[in-house]
């Protein structure tokens, strides 16, 4: 994964300790990772409270950081990975409710027409369903894939596996979830297409 | 050196690994040329595919955090940041559940050693057969009365005295 100059000069900032350099890095990845932990975790709550917690160590730990091992993004995400890790420990009934997640997931954009709008909230509520029905190791490596677009050796170094292990949970997660969703996959794309 | 063709058995393994351009070139030219020749492979090929790119439309605005949210987040990173450290409990309890195994761990050996020399160390002469073995020497006929037969053969060091005595019963001279 390409470490942007931009991340280097921030948290060389930083490191000098200045405290607007914490800001910026938190304004750059929290997304990333806010997406990472609910993708993994599908629930709120336990989403927001890995990712303050693993920003919280890596600020903390921001001098033990090596760029030459890992781009900052690879260290954060194996972080909050471990961190969801915990929680799927410590909360073995990961199966959350349909219910509950559509209660969860965002609007989107104002400006789209509502039967698209629809279609989305359809789409992505019949994803979270099939994510959910995965097992933990196989999401981290589906959501890593298509959530962040990351290659199999970058999410071999941050699930710690080797990158032929990588591959084979995204092909098994793609098979399983080929199964779920092609009840409803073909009509809800060509929906979202006609949209 | 040309390169043989896949078997479907081969390619379709590598359907998803092609999907995604994460192959080697060689493989990604392999791959290619069977899909070109087999309509089964190229049929699994376009089912990876749409599901690939449904999932790839959808799985990244999953959980997409909105402003109210990361403020949220960032005020409480900011707070536990603030917060001196303190080690937490769990960790205390772990450390202390540690030091109580070394603790057991150094005194295991030591309690052992003296379990074993407890064990080496001969066990005393019972008064008793003693009083009787002297009485065997004293007068060996009464002493075969004193002293029963179960008493005799179960005690060694009773009868040690008695054996030095010509009419010895035999069944004392076998516990020797």
């Amino acid at each position: 994964m390409a470490q942007t100059p931009e991340t280097d000069d921030i948290i060389a900032r930083c490191l000098k300790g200045d405290q607007t350099g914490y800001a910026e890095l938190y304004a750059l990845y929290a997304p990333a990772v806010h997406r990472l932990c609910y993708s993994l975790l599908l629930n709120r709550q336990d989403a927001e409270d890995v990712v303050q917690e693993a920003f919280v160590y890596a600020f903390r730990n921001l001098r033990r950081f090596d760029a030459r091992r890992a781009s900052f993004k690879t260290w954060l995400f194996t972080i909050a990975i471990s961190r969801c890790r915990n929680v799927y420990r410590r909360n073995r009934s990961l199966l959350t409710e349909l219910t509950h997640l559509l209660a969860n997931t965002l609007p989107g954009p104002k400006s789209e027409r509502p039967e698209s709008v629809h279609a989305q909230e359809s789409a992505r509520a019949a994803v979270e369903q099939a994510l959910a029905s995965l097992s933990p190791r196989l999401r981290e490596a589906i959501v890593l894939r298509y959530g962040h677009g990351l290659t199999y050796r970058e999410m071999a170094d941050i699930m710690n596996c080797p990158p032929k292990t990588a591959e084979s949970r995204v092909r098994l997660a793609h098979e399983a979830l080929r199964g779920v969703l092609l009840p409803v996959g073909p009509g809800l794309l060509e929906e979202l297409l006609m949209a | 050196m040309p390169t043989r063709p896949l078997t479907c058995t081969q390619c379709q393994p590598k359907l998803l690994a092609y999907v995604h351009n994460q192959l080697a070139d060689s493989d990604r030219r392999r791959v290619a040329r069977h899909l070109n020749d087999c309509p089964v492979c190229y049929a699994a090929y376009l089912a990876q595919r749409e599901v690939a790119q449904e999932l790839a439309g959808t799985i990244p605005s999953i959980g997409l955090p909105d402003s109210l949210q990361l403020n949220r987040m960032w005020l409480a990173i900011q707070s536990d940041m603030n917060r001196p450290r303190t080690i937490p409990r769990p960790q205390l309890a772990r450390m202390g559940v540690a030091c109580l195994v070394f603790v057991l761990a150094l005194l295991l050996p030591w309690s052992l050693d003296k379990q074993q020399v407890a064990l080496a160390v001969p066990p005393p002469p019972r008064a008793p057969v003693v009083t009787a073995s002297l009485n065997v020497t004293a007068s060996p006929e009464s002493g075969r009365r004193a002293l029963p037969p179960t008493a005799a053969a179960s005690s060694t060091e009773a009868v040690i005295p008695a054996a030095k005595t010509p009419d010895t019963p035999s069944n004392v001279q076998d516990t020797r």
